[in-house]
């Protein structure tokens, strides 16, 4: 336990003056118009591919297909949380996520209000298949994870 | 010369190299702006993230305790290290006892810090770096270049030669879309293979107990999704309060670092899963120490995008490689004088105290100033360079006394130019030096005044 306690007590002679939590809630963040819109455009723009489906379709979509109920407009990411096994989640080749367009948020902070993770092991925002732009930054698709991300929005 | 300007003199050697590393991270740079000017609270985003991060500093160990206690409950397995050795020793130690010999990790500037990979390969473990950048300069037996692009400084053709060699692929073909296809082919059975995952931390949330693990490849997450064995590294400053910390950070650290929205990949590991092991090392290496120095505590605000490397002239005329301390550009030089003085005083000549660096951090560290504030102590910490030392002390002799200084001004002119335009002087290297007036304006405001 030595480390522990020799850290908290360096920690404490550093006797940093105490700073307030700023008010998170404060900041005038950006709201778009056309939320869904925003959302497609940037599941686009980050390599994924967008499909607009009708709600009784979403039972007869491709297997597999995860449901996400929680999406971000401002970076095309889909919240999916797990328990259990999940390297199929990464492993795939092509990803698919079912949305309904009513769960699509402005931004990461209405997307983090609504995060729970209780009850999960695990949770992954996910932006548009896996990338890399290691050899010379030019942008790859399909690093390790993902080589094609479909989003379905329905509503 | 200062052992960056001469390692940079070499990069420099070859011209069209050094021009196409300064306009491939000047790229990054505009691809950052972008994303900045597209959203109007960005500087609100700044000064909030910078907020969070000195009221978390000033209250660490509360949110230390809360972090390890909640993480506990969720059964993560909390170690202790006090310095990057016993960081290492705990990591090999748990990797032992599970008898696990193949690693696979995803990119983690603490492990760089602390030279874990050299220390478990010395056991007998095989560490393979998942990160493509990573991989490519560990298959070099090279160091990154870049903390946010490791493989910035290498060509496509030098890695279609490695991967020919190393990987067998097609020769002569360095196309980036086949090379990264047959590496991820290759890491596939190292993933499949490997019964221990490695990753840093980006944000460990203390009100959940979780952490935070950023990727645009997903190599952390088919690491940690395959093996049964989990292990974590974290700076102890990686700590935040809570998710609506996370929502402020995760919108500005992929922009201010590749200028994406968002990295593709924002995992938050909470629990191990069922019958596998999570454990994670909070290790101080000295940070303790930099929070106790309040000139530069600010350091520990840093979140790693890289933003400073992109935009520094310095860095992108320079390369990776210029700087002794192993993280480059702006922060290296910064975090080399805190690890250091007497090693890593040489970087401090690659600064051209421009500020954009400063101007550019996400989390408003004040990296410029803070390199400004080292250089005013380069003497009294022993570094300052003797021939810079002695010149000065001639120059304040002959400033002090109204009469030497007239007298010296008025000689200056009729100097041969070869007396200071020489290597003896080292303000000369790379540039010339000016002409005296013919007279000095002192003379020229007396006869004006006539």
């Amino acid at each position: 336990m030595g480390a522990r306690e020799n850290i908290l007590r360096r920690i404490a002679d550093a006797a940093m003056p105490k700073r307030e939590m700023p008010d998170v809630g404060a900041i005038a963040k950006i709201a778009f118009e056309e939320r869904v819109a925003k959302f497609a455009e940037m599941v686009q723009s980050v390599g994924g591919e967008v499909k607009y489906v009708d709600a009784s379709a979403i039972e007869s979509l491709p297997q597999p297909c995860h449901h996400s109920k929680l999406a971000v407009a401002e970076n095309g990411a889909v919240w999916l949380p797990c328990k259990g096994d999940r390297r199929e989640l990464f492993a795939c080749e092509h990803l698919r996520v079912a949305v309904n367009a009513a769960d699509v948020v402005d931004t990461m902070h209405d997307a983090v209000a609504r995060v729970s993770l209780e009850g999960y092991e695990f949770g992954v925002f996910v932006s548009g298949p896996s990338k890399t732009a290691d050899i010379e930054q030019a942008l790859v698709l399909g690093a390790h994870g993902a080589m094609k991300a479909t989003i379905y929005i329905y509503k | 010369m200062s052992s960056h300007a001469g390692k940079a003199k070499k990069f420099l050697m070859n011209e069209a190299r050094s021009v196409w590393h300064d306009k491939a991270l000047f790229a990054v740079r505009e691809k950052r702006d972008r994303q900045a000017y597209s959203l109007p609270e960005w500087e609100e985003l700044r000064n909030t993230a910078s907020a969070i991060k000195e009221h978390t500093l000033s209250h660490l160990a509360e949110y230390l305790e809360e972090f390890e206690r909640k993480a506990t409950q969720n059964g993560i397995k909390i170690h202790w290290a006090e310095s990057g050795d016993d960081m290492n020793k705990i990591v090999g130690d748990i990797i032992a006892e599970k008898g696990a010999k193949h690693l696979v990790k995803s990119k983690s500037m603490l492990a760089e810090e602390c030279g874990l990979a050299p220390y478990l390969e010395e056991r007998g473990v095989e560490v393979v770096e998942s990160d493509l950048g990573e991989r490519i300069v560990q298959l070099m037996h090279c160091a990154p270049s870049h903390i946010v692009l490791p493989a910035i400084h290498i060509k496509r053709e030098e890695v279609g030669e490695l991967f020919e060699r190393e990987l067998g692929t097609e020769q002569g073909n360095s196309d980036p879309t086949y090379l990264t296809h047959e590496a991820r082919k290759h890491l596939r059975e190292k993933f499949m293979q490997a019964d221990v995952a490695m990753t840093g931390v980006n944000f460990a949330i203390a009100e959940e107990g979780a952490f935070a693990v950023c990727t645009n490849e997903g190599n952390a997450d088919m690491g940690t999704s395959h093996a049964p064995l989990h292990i974590a590294i974290m700076g102890l400053e990686k700590v935040i309060p809570n998710l609506a910390s996370l929502g402020v950070f995760t919108r500005l650290l992929a922009r201010s670092a590749t200028g994406q929205p968002i990295t593709t990949y924002t995992s938050i590991y909470r629990k191990p899963e069922e019958g596998k092991e999570l454990h994670l090392v909070i290790v101080d290496n000295g940070r303790t120490e930099s929070l106790a120095n309040e000139a530069h505590r600010n350091m520990l605000k840093c979140m790693r995008c890289g933003a400073c490397m992109n935009t520094c002239p310095v860095y992108r005329r320079s390369g990776g490689y210029s700087y002794s301390y192993f993280i480059p550009g702006p922060l290296g030089i910064n975090l080399g004088m805190l690890r250091s003085p007497k090693l890593y005083a040489g970087n401090m000549s690659g600064c051209s105290l421009c500020y954009s660096c400063s101007g550019v951090c996400p989390a408003k560290v004040d990296l410029a100033e803070q390199i400004y504030a080292w250089r005013q102590q380069m003497n009294s910490l022993g570094v300052a360079a003797p021939s810079k030392k002695l010149i000065v002390k001639a120059m304040n002799m002959i400033m002090r006394s109204g009469w030497v200084f007239d007298t010296a001004i008025s000689c200056a002119p009729y100097l041969p130019r070869f007396t200071y335009n020489n290597g003896l002087n080292p303000w000369y290297g790379g540039r010339e030096m000016p002409h005296f007036a013919k007279r000095s304006f002192k003379v020229v405001w007396r006869k004006m005044e006539k």
